[in-house]
């Protein structure tokens, strides 16, 4: 990942400015049962497959401003919410990664429990976290 | 880390990333590099305010997608290729932006 970050440094302009969208490092994806104006939250996702993947981009990342290859202009952290209709639509939505995150244990258990009394017009929200990082070549 | 189907809804909606990413720079009329940009979702929310595109993606099904989503919206200025960042090589015109969207 270094790599690529020092192969695109060599294609831009001095002072140019990187900015990287990525999953937040930490937070995974948090799902909760909405029911009219009440929320109820269920688990946070698990990713162990992906977690050293997403530790990795930023450990490079660091090692690209660390060195002065490039200036960090800022880092923001941001969520977005996606609201689905029921389990079967959070089981697709969980599998549009090439890694998809999973409930830690206990979780798949509590959104049943939570959803089946939930009632009617009862939705399942996804809280996901980013980060955007903007460097300039130094 | 770029999602099987890019067009599904585990993205921002349209217009936010696109906020965020202009708190760092402005996409005006810049000549900008985009990494990783799979079928286009990003490079078509902000194309039309760059002077132009370079949008790299390793997968050659979703350029292709990439290319046709974009011929219909009627984008011109947006060179797509089959391509990675480790790949990318020098001499060509230098880019004022580049843009990682999630591919890291």
């Amino acid at each position: 990942m270094v790599h690529a970050l020092e192969r695109v440094r060599q294609v831009l302009l001095p002072n140019a400015v990187l900015v990287l969208v990525q999953p937040h490092q930490t937070k995974r994806p948090l799902i909760a049962i909405r029911s009219g104006r009440e929320r109820q939250p269920v688990a946070r996702l698990v990713s162990p497959e992906f977690q050293p993947l997403i530790d990795a981009a930023m450990s490079a990342i660091r090692t690209v401003t660390d060195d002065g290859r490039f200036l960090r202009l800022g880092t923001g952290h941001h969520q977005f919410r996606v609201q689905l209709a029921n389990p079967a639509e959070l089981k697709r939505y969980m599998h549009l990664e090439q890694r998809p995150p999973r409930f830690p244990a206990g979780g798949k258990k509590r959104l049943n429990e939570l959803w089946r009394s939930g009632g009617e017009g009862a939705r399942i929200e996804v809280t996901e976290s980013f980060t955007v990082i903007g460097l300039r070549v130094a | 880390m770029n999602r099987l189907q890019d067009s599904h809804a585990d993205y921002p909606p349209p217009g936010m990333e696109l906020g965020f990413i202009e708190r760092h720079v402005g996409l005006k009329g810049r000549r900008i590099l985009e990494i990783g940009c799979g079928d286009g979702r990003l490079t078509r929310q902000y194309a039309h305010l760059a002077s132009s595109v370079f949008a790299i993606e390793p997968d050659p099904a979703r350029i292709a997608v990439a290319r046709r989503m974009a011929t219909s919206e009627g984008i011109n200025n947006v060179s797509f290729r089959v391509g990675t960042a480790e790949r990318l090589r020098r001499g060509g015109e230098p880019f004022d932006v580049a843009l990682f969207s999630w591919s890291l």
